[in-house]
C-alpha cells in the first residue's frame, strides 16, 4: 500500500491534472473532482482505503460513463437470480471486457483496456492497458497478470483448467493445423501478440460475452499462493482450480464493478463495490452506484417467475426465458414493485426457424430434393406465418423469413437496410398456389390417392422427418412442429416428428443425418461468429458435411461444392480486411447468395420482446436492448455501473 | 432382536454395492456425457469457442476412460471419504452435499411425523363414524390429495401463497437466519418455513394411510372379541383405543416403511420447485447433466437412507406386536 505522503502528492497531481480533456476514444469533459459512495468514504476517513483519486487509474485513463438518464445516487442492493454455479446471466451484467460493444450495438470500443494498434499487415496486435488501473483488492493490473496467465495457466501443460486461447490460435493456410501465437510483455502496462498470418479479428474476439476474456482475468498476487510453481508448499493444482473462479471465491480480486464477498454452493452469491473500479459518472463520481448484488440460484423457471411476480427481485433479463410468461409478468407489476422493461427483445432472426440440411447423408434423392431451391421455396411459402406467431407468441413476434438479427450493424447503412427488408421478405408469404408450383417443379408433381406428395425416385410418399429437440424451447418447437405438419399436409407434404432426447438430436445434427430441425438464431455481429452466414466450419448449421471438410482441411466430410465455395471465399476476403466496418459490403454479397440459391433457413417469427424487469425505483436502464444473443454483451454493455436506485 | 439387526446390517453393504453399480450404469445410459451436454448448453448461449474448450477437458475429468475405471476409481475414494468431485461446481461432492442432505432427512422425518399424526387420528374418527358427514368429507379429500401430483399441489401453494397472500416464495430460512449460526430462534423460523413443503409431500401419504388406517379398523371393529369387550361393558372410548387401535396399528408402521421411498422422491421433487437448499435441486441437476459422481454419491445416500429407515420399520414392528418374535 502506498504511504500517506504519497497519498498526498498525488492527489494534488490529480487535482492538478484533473483539468485535462478527454480519455482515448471517448469526447467527455473530465471530471475535475472525483468523488465516492459513502460506504467507501467512511473507509477512507478509517485509513483503510486510499482516497478515491487514488484508487482510479490516471486520470485520462479513467472511463467516464454517461448515465442513461440522470447522474445517480450510491447505494442499494440488486436483488437478483441465477440459474446455475456457472452465474451467465451475472457475468454479463459484469461485462467489462477489454473490448466492448458500445451501448446502441453500433461500434466496438476500448473497455478495460486503452486500445489496440495493429501492426501494417495485421500480424502483431498491441493492447494498451489503463495505467494505474488496481484489481478490488488495490494491486495494479499490468502485464505481469497478463504474462501470468499466458504462461502460468494457459500454456501450463500440468494445468487443465485453462487451456491456452483459441482465438490465438491461426490456420497458417486454410484448413491446416493452427499454429498458437506468441505474447511478449513491452512494458508495464504495454504487451503484444504475434500470429504467423494476418489476424484482424482478435480485439473484436475479445468484446464477445465474456468468456473469451474470463480465463485472462488472472490477479497474480492472488492466484499465485495456490500455484505449485510459486509456492512450495502446495502439491497441486486441485485448490487453484478451484480458487481461480471468481465468482465462487470470496476475496477474489476482480476487476468489474463489483466483487465476490459470498458464496453459498448452490445457493446464493454476493457480490460488494469494488472500491478501485475504475469508472465515473460525468459529475466525478466513482462508479458503481449500486452497493451490492445479491443472487439467489434458482434452476426451476417456473420457481424463478414466481420470485420475479412476487417482487423478490431487483433486476432480470434473461432469468425468464420465454415471451410467453410476459401476461404473467404484466398482471403483477404493481404487486411486484418492478416494471417490464419494454423495449427489451430478444433480437431474434428466426424463433422458430429451420435449418435445411444441405448435406444429407444417407439417402441422395433426398440430398438432391433439398438442395434444390425450389423445394425450399415451396415450403416455405406453404407456412402461415401469422397463425403460428398468434398460436405461439400471443401474436407478439414480427412475422419474417430467418434473417440474422434486424439490429445487426451489417444493416446499418442504408444499402445494408434494403437488404435486410428484402432478405425479410424472401418467401415469406402464405402463398398455396405458388407453393405447389414450386414444389411441382421440385419434382413432387406426382401425388397418390390420398393426396401425399410422391417421391420421383420411387413413388413413395415423400416422408419429412422434423427433428424438435430444445434449441429454442422445446415447448416452443413442439407446438410448431404441430401446426407446421397440418400447414404442409395442405400442399401434400407428410411430416414425422422426431422428438427425439436432445443428445440423439445433436448427434443427427452433427453427422448431417437430419433432415430439417428447429434452431433459434440471433447474430449481430458476422465477423466474431460467422457460422451462420459463413460455413467457415467451426460450426454445422446448413452444411454439416462441407463445413467438416473446411474445419479438418480436407481430412473428412465432403468437397465444398459452388455455394460453400463462395460463401468461404468472401469470409477469407473479409477477414484480410483491417477495419471490420469496411466488410459489410461481403456479408451482403454472401446474404445474397443465400437468397438466391435458398432459403436454407426457413424462418417463421422474430424479434419478440423479453419478460426483462426492473424494479420501479432501479433507473438508468436504457429502453432498447437486446438479449438473445450473447456475444453483444447485454445488459452488460448498457453499463449497469451506473443503474442506481433513486431515493 | 440384536441378531436380526447386525443381520440385516450386513445384508445393507451388498445391497449398497449392487445399487451403486446399477446407479452408476443408469446415470452413464443416456448417449453422450457431462461435456457432450456442457458444450449443449455453452453454444445455445452463443459460445461458439465452447467445443473446443471443452472438449479439451474429457481427459482431465477422465471421461475418456472406460466406465468401469471410472467407477473403481469412484469407489476406491468413496471407502475413504471421498465421494469425487462435482464437474458442474466443481469442487468436492462432501461439500456440496453436506448440509443439504441434513436438511433432507430433517424434511422427510417431518413429514413422517405430520403423516403419522395426521393420518391415524383422522383414520380412526373415519372408522368410528362410518359413513357420517364427517367420514364423508375426509375421504373426499383424501381422495383429491391421493391423485394430485406433488409437484403440482406445490405450484398451486406457491402461486397462491405469493398472488394471494404477498409471502415469499422458496427457502428453509429468513433472510436473517440463512447464516446465523444454529439457536431456538433459527429451529422455530426453520418450522414456520417447514410447514409448506411437509404439507406438499406429506399430503398424498396421508391420505392414502388415513384410508388404510380406516379400513383396518373397521375389519377389526367388526371382530368377536370387539363385540365381547362391548358386551362386557367396557367403555367405548377404551373398546376403540386399548383393544382395537393396537390391533390395527401394526400393519400401519408395516407400510410406514414402505412410504419412505414416496416421502424421499417426493422430496426431491417438491424441493427442486420450491427451490429448498436440499438435495433435490442437486440431486435434479446432476442427472440432467450427468454429472456422475455428484449425483451417484446422492443417490447411495438416498438408498443408504432408505434401508435404514426400513430397518428401523421392522425393529419398530418388532417392539410394538407382541405376536412377533424373529427367529434367533
Amino acid at each position: 500500500m502506498l504511504r500517506h505522503t504519497e497519498f498526498l502528492t498525488r492527489r494534488l497531481m490529480a487535482l492538478l491534472l484533473g483539468g485535462l480533456i478527454a480519455l482515448v476514444g471517448l469526447v467527455q469533459a473530465q471530471p475535475a473532482v472525483f468523488s465516492e459512495a459513502p460506504m467507501l468514504a467512511e473507509r477512507v476517513a478509517a485509513g483503510a482505503l486510499p482516497p478515491v483519486a487514488e484508487r482510479l487509474p490516471i486520470p485520462e485513463d479513467v472511463v467516464v460513463i454517461e448515465p442513461v438518464e440522470e447522474v445517480g445516487q450510491y447505494g442499494g442492493t440488486i436483488r437478483t437470480l441465477h440459474t446455475g454455479p456457472g452465474m451467465g446471466e451475472l457475468k454479463m451484467i459484469m461485462y467489462d471486457p477489454p473490448v466492448r460493444w458500445n451501448r446502441d450495438y453500433t461500434a466496438y470500443i476500448p473497455g478495460l483496456f486503452r486500445g489496440w494498434e495493429f501492426n501494417e499487415d495485421g500480424t502483431s496486435v498491441t493492447f494498451f492497458m489503463r495505467r494505474g488501473l488496481k484489481w478490488s483488492d488495490g494491486y495494479p493490473f499490468t502485464t505481469e497478470d497478463i504474462l501470468f496467465w499466458w504462461e502460468d495457466l494457459a500454456l501450463n501443460p500440468d494445468f487443465g483448467a485453462v487451456m491456452p486461447p483459441w482465438w490465438a490460435f491461426v490456420a497458417p493456410t486454410p484448413g491446416a493445423t493452427p499454429v498458437l501465437g506468441t505474447l511478449e510483455v513491452v512494458d508495464r502496462y504495454t504487451f503484444r501478440m504475434n500470429f504467423a498470418v494476418p489476424h484482424w479479428n482478435v480485439p473484436y474476439i475479445l468484446a464477445s460475452g465474456f468468456w473469451n476474456f474470463e480465463p485472462m482475468m488472472a490477479p497474480k498476487h492472488f492466484l499465485s499462493q495456490f500455484h505449485p510453481r510459486y509456492n512450495p508448499a502446495v502439491a497441486d493444482y486441485r485448490e487453484l482450480e478451484i480458487k481461480r473462479l471468481w465468482n465462487q471465491t470470496p476475496g477474489h480480486p476482480t476487476l468489474f464493478a463489483w466483487h465476490t464477498v459470498e458464496y453459498v454452493p448452490g445457493e446464493r452469491v454476493v457480490f460488494e463495490r469494488n472500491p478501485f473500479y475504475w469508472k465515473v459518472d460525468t459529475a466525478g463520481n466513482q462508479l458503481p452506484y449500486v452497493d451490492r448484488l445479491v443472487s439467489t440460484e434458482v434452476p426451476e423457471a417456473e420457481t424463478r417467475l414466481l420470485k420475479i411476480i412476487g417482487g423478490e427481485v431487483d433486476l432480470a433479463f434473461r432469468e425468464v426465458p420465454s415471451p410467453r410468461d410476459l401476461p404473467v409478468i404484466l398482471d403483477n407489476q404493481e404487486r411486484g414493485g418492478y416494471r417490464w422493461l419494454e423495449g427489451w427483445i430478444n433480437g431474434a432472426g428466426g424463433w422458430p426457424m429451420l435449418v435445411v440440411n444441405q448435406d444429407f447423408v444417407g439417402d441422395d434423392y433426398i440430398r438432391t430434393l433439398q438442395r434444390d431451391k425450389n423445394f425450399m421455396r415451396g415450403l416455405s411459402l406453404s407456412i402461415d406465418r401469422e397463425m403460428i406467431n398468434e398460436a405461439i407468441w400471443f401474436g407478439l413476434g414480427t412475422v419474417q423469413q430467418a434473417t440474422i438479427t434486424e439490429q445487426s450493424w451489417h444493416f446499418e447503412p442504408p444499402e445494408g437496410r434494403a437488404l435486410f427488408e428484402e432478405w425479410a421478405a424472401w418467401y415469406a408469404d402464405l402463398d398455396l398456389d405458388r407453393a405447389n408450383q414450386y414444389l411441382d417443379a421440385a419434382g413432387l408433381d406426382q401425388r397418390d390417392a390420398a393426396g401425399w406428395r410422391l417421391r420421383a425416385d420411387n413413388g413413395q410418399p415423400l416422408e419429412l422427418l422434423l427433428d424438435i429437440g430444445e434449441w429454442g424451447g422445446a415447448e416452443v418447437n413442439a407446438e410448431t412442429a404441430a401446426l407446421l405438419q397440418a400447414q404442409w399436409r395442405a400442399v401434400g407434404i407428410r411430416v414425422v416428428l422426431n422428438n427425439a432426447p436432445t443428445p440423439e438430436i445433436d448427434r443427427r445434427w452433427n453427422e448431417g443425418t437430419y433432415m430439417v430441425r428447429f434452431v433459434h438464431m440471433a447474430e449481430m455481429d458476422l465477423w466474431t461468429f460467422p457460422d451462420w452466414i459463413f460455413p467457415i466450419g467451426n460450426e454445422v448449421r446448413a452444411w454439416p458435411r462441407q463445413a467438416l471438410w473446411l474445419r479438418t482441411g480436407g481430412a473428412q466430410g465432403e468437397e465444398p461444392g459452388e455455394i460453400v465455395r463462395r460463401l468461404f471465399e468472401l469470409y477469407m476476403q473479409g477477414i484480410a480486411i483491417p477495419n471490420i466496418e469496411d466488410r459489410h459490403h461481403l456479408v451482403w454479397e454472401a446474404i445474397r447468395i443465400h437468397m438466391a440459391e435458398g432459403p436454407f433457413y426457413i424462418g417463421i417469427t422474430a424479434g419478440l420482446p423479453m419478460p426483462a424487469t426492473a424494479n420501479v425505483n432501479l433507473r438508468n436502464i436504457p429502453d432498447f436492448g437486446i438479449l438473445g444473443p450473447w456475444a453483444p454483451g447485454g445488459p452488460g454493455n448498457t453499463n449497469p455501473e451506473q443503474y442506481f436506485f433513486r431515493q | 432382536m440384536t441378531t436380526l439387526i447386525i443381520r440385516r446390517i450386513a445384508h445393507m453393504i451388498p445391497l449398497l454395492i449392487v445399487i451403486s453399480m446399477i446407479s452408476f450404469v443408469l446415470i452413464n445410459l443416456p448417449p453422450g456425457d457431462f461435456l457432450t451436454i456442457k458444450i449443449q448448453e455453452l453454444e445455445a448461449r452463443g459460445d461458439t469457442a465452447a467445443r473446443r474448450t471443452i472438449e479439451q477437458w474429457r481427459e482431465r475429468f477422465g471421461l475418456d476412460l472406460p466406465l468401469y475405471q471410472q467407477y473403481l476409481i469412484w469407489v476406491n475414494s468413496f471407502l475413504r471419504g471421498d465421494f469425487g468431485r462435482s464437474f458442474e461446481f466443481e469442487r468436492d461432492v462432501r461439500e456440496l452435499i453436506g448440509q443439504r442432505l441434513a436438511l433432507s432427512v430433517t424434511i422427510s422425518l417431518c413429514t413422517m411425523l405430520f403423516t403419522w399424526l395426521i393420518a391415524i387420528p383422522a383414520g380412526i374418527f373415519a372408522a368410528t363414524r362410518q359413513y357420517s358427514f364427517w367420514d364423508q368429507s375426509l375421504s373426499f379429500i383424501s381422495f383429491i390429495g391421493m391423485s394430485m401430483p406433488n409437484f403440482l399441489l406445490a405450484l398451486i401453494l406457491m402461486y397462491v401463497s405469493v398472488v394471494h397472500f404477498g409471502w415469499g416464495v422458496g427457502g428453509l430460512f429468513s433472510p436473517q437466519y440463512v447464516d446465523a449460526p444454529w439457536s431456538l430462534a433459527k429451529f422455530v423460523d426453520l418450522l414456520r418455513h417447514l410447514w409448506v413443503p411437509v404439507v406438499v409431500i406429506g399430503i398424498a401419504g396421508t391420505a392414502g394411510l388415513m384410508r388404510i388406517m380406516r379400513g383396518n379398523l373397521l375389519d377389526i371393529l367388526g371382530q368377536q372379541y370387539i363385540e365381547t369387550a362391548r358386551s362386557k361393558g367396557l367403555k367405548e372410548s377404551l373398546v376403540v383405543y386399548k383393544h382395537a387401535v393396537r390391533v390395527a396399528i401394526n400393519p400401519i408402521i408395516t407400510i410406514a416403511g414402505m412410504m419412505f421411498p414416496a416421502i424421499i422422491a417426493g422430496e426431491v421433487i417438491t424441493s427442486v420447485v420450491m427451490n429448498l437448499p436440499t438435495i433435490g435441486p442437486l440431486f435434479l441437476r446432476a442427472l440432467l447433466v450427468q454429472d456422475m459422481y455428484l449425483a451417484g454419491s446422492i443417490l447411495i445416500f438416498l438408498t443408504l437412507f432408505l434401508l435404514i429407515g426400513n430397518l428401523l420399520a421392522d425393529i419398530a414392528l418388532g417392539l410394538v406386536d407382541p405376536r412377533i418374535r424373529y427367529e434367533d
